[in-house]
């Protein structure tokens, strides 16, 4: 059994925002040997107010509530501001409920919860690097409790956001990501290059569509919206989508799914046109040893219907 | 007959370039500027001069250049070309450069603005060193772009590992602020990068009876560096393949792009940095390796 701390910019609950967060982590919580030990919310996909409200809701949906998490996250370290005024704005979102955002804080549960921990724990980080980044800065004694970070996020070759050769949550938040990666964490990495194997369509999730899970129909149907939502605003004409962050949560445990090549990356925080990327260097140039690890290469089709038919399986109670 | 001024830091694939390039019956070569590091350019020359001699060659004009880069300190450069250099001009000992001459007159900033001015339309530019003379000269005479018949350069990388730092080739590396005054100014770069010359590899067991005595030294030396450093015993042909490009084009994939040198960047300063919906330069994506290897030994008698 392993314990995780999933660390997640949730979208699910905000209309058309991304799904993958959901998916992620509905995998986790259905995988027999991990133990979801906390959620902690980040900004990213959807502003810090909704990712707490939104990860609340979905455990209350699939009846989960118990499972610990925080209420509210913390505001980007780097001052790059691009979301705020893009993506965000463009969701729309009404001003969020206080109500709902009566809790902790990601940082404080991040350090409370690994404090707390008996055997290190495998952090899945699918958002933003903001809380971690702060978490190991307030309280650097975490860093031994973090047996590895699995993490979703850059990319080595695979275009990225606007087409250029960077990716959303690094650039999200730079300066976050740039702290963490020069920290001692062994780091294993899933970038674009991965996670951008295999493209989803509408039709992928037939057996969600007409499953006799009402939760399954549902997770079509916001899988959908998001799919045409996406592809209005970036102007394609394939609706599709990818499951980015399932990759990290299933690597703990399928590892033969996955090929991983040793490495050494780090943000570039000081270049005008590489701030934000993710440098990755196979050449030791003098290092003893590479301390982190990145997926090259997926088996896409295994994960897909894995996923698919898991979620379908393991939440036919959920209320919604 | 193409007109070639080749501006190089005349290490040893720069000189297989060179001896390619001086077998060609089509190519006429009107100078070779150099740039220097730990070994002076002057040095380089004499080098080169007494290489061409052997070689068969005579009435190449060397240009010695710029000793340092425009802004930043001049870096050491890979040790081993320098030892294989240093080896090369030792065991000569030649002191008569008269058949390939050094001219000291001027620099090879100069000599590139001039030649280029005089003969409008005519010269076809091959850079494979750092950019700096170049740099230089399109900063005295902003017109030389539009003067030169075509441009190739040995220079960058997309999706390989540098040889610098990760995303850092090192020509870029040596002078940052020179590729990106070159990248401003010409255009229609024809840009070979890494990611092909990295494919198109020499191995000691392919040498044959042309190769003469100092080309199987260049070969048989990077072997075995390469060796020495855990890598595979092979030489990647950079600049050769710079030179068989211009040739013959239709050797590489490419794909349009504008170029911008990462000036900034504690890590990264030299990267390439694309704009892929721009139009202004030409990057080789794809190579034949065979075809180039063919061309290589058809070009220098060993078929």
């Amino acid at each position: 059994m392993t314990s995780i701390i999933i660390d997640s910019d949730m979208a699910l609950g905000c209309r058309n925002a991304d799904v993958d967060d959901a998916i992620a982590i509905l995998v986790a919580l259905s995988e027999k040997e991990l133990e979801v030990i906390g959620i902690s919310p980040s900004a990213g996909n959807v502003p810090g107010d909704y990712s707490g409200p939104n990860i609340d809701r979905l455990l209350r949906i699939i009846g989960r509530e118990s499972v610990p998490h925080a209420r509210r996250a913390s505001a980007f370290v780097s001052e790059d501001h691009w979301i705020e005024e893009g993506r965000w704005k463009a969701l729309g979102l009404a001003e969020q409920d206080p109500a709902l955002l009566e809790g902790e804080r990601s940082v404080d549960f991040l350090i409370r919860r690994l404090s707390e921990a008996s055997e290190p724990v495998v952090l899945v980080n699918i958002g933003p690097l903001t809380n971690l980044a702060l978490a190991l800065k307030v309280e650097p004694r975490i860093e031994r409790k973090i047996k590895a970070l699995y993490m979703m996020g850059g990319t080595w070759f695979m275009p990225g956001v606007g087409g250029k050769d960077k990716e959303f949550n690094i650039l999200a938040d730079i300066d976050a990501a740039a702290s963490v990666f020069l920290s001692n964490l062994k780091i294993v990495i899933f970038p674009l290059d991965v996670t951008k194997k295999r493209k989803i369509y509408p039709e992928d999730l037939a057996l969600w569509k007409d499953s006799s899970s009402a939760f399954s129909r549902y997770l079509y149907n916001e899988c959908t919206a998001f799919m045409k939502a996406r592809a209005k605003r970036d102007g394609y004409p394939d609706p599709h989508a990818f499951f980015h962050d399932v990759l990290p949560v299933l690597a703990i445990d399928h590892p033969e799914w996955f090929s991983l090549t040793p490495c050494s990356v780090h943000i570039d925080t000081t270049g005008e046109s590489t701030r934000g990327k993710m440098v990755v260097d196979t050449k030791l140039r003098g290092r003893r040893e590479h301390r982190h690890l990145i997926a090259t290469d997926v088996r896409e089709s295994e994960v897909l219907k894995y996923v698919i038919s898991r979620i379908d399986e393991c939440y036919k109670d959920a209320v919604i | 007959m193409r007109k070639i001024l080749f501006d190089t830091d005349l290490l040893g694939d720069d000189l297989m370039a060179l001896f390619s390039m001086a077998r060609d019956s089509e190519t006429e070569i009107v100078g070779v500027t150099a740039y220097g590091r730990r070994v002076s350019s002057l040095d380089r020359c004499r080098m080169t001069s007494v290489f061409l001699k052997e070689v068969g060659f005579r009435g190449v004009r060397l240009v010695p250049g710029a000793a340092h880069p425009l802004v930043q300190e001049p870096l050491p450069g890979c040790r081993y070309c320098d030892n294989v250099l240093s080896a090369l001009i030792e065991s000569w000992n030649e002191k008569d450069f008269g058949d390939n001459p050094i001219d000291t007159s001027l620099s090879a900033a100069e000599f590139i603005a001039g030649t280029i001015r005089n003969n409008p339309g005519e010269i076809s530019l091959l850079c494979t060193g750092p950019l700096t003379n170049v740099a230089l000269a399109v900063s005295l005479y902003p017109e030389l772009p539009s003067l030169v018949r075509e441009t190739v350069i040995m220079g960058g990388l997309y999706s390989v590992m540098g040889n610098s730092r990760a995303l850092v080739e090192a020509n870029m590396y040596n002078d940052p602020e020179a590729a990106e005054i070159f990248f401003k100014n010409f255009r229609n770069v024809m840009i070979v990068p890494l990611d092909c010359t990295l494919k198109v590899l020499m191995r000691t067991d392919e040498l044959t009876n042309a190769d003469t005595h100092s080309i199987r030294g260049i070969v048989s030396s990077c072997c075995q560096s390469h060796l020495d450093r855990g890598d595979d015993a092979v030489m990647p042909m950079h600049d050769v393949l710079a030179y068989l490009v211009m040739k013959d084009p239709s050797l590489v994939e490419t794909r349009r792009c504008n170029v911008k040198i990462e000036l900034r960047s504690a890590e990264s300063r030299g990267a390439m940095c694309f704009d892929w919906n721009g139009k202004e330069q030409i990057f080789c994506t794809e190579v034949d390796t065979e075809r180039a290897k063919q061309l290589y030994r058809r070009l220098t008698g060993g078929v």
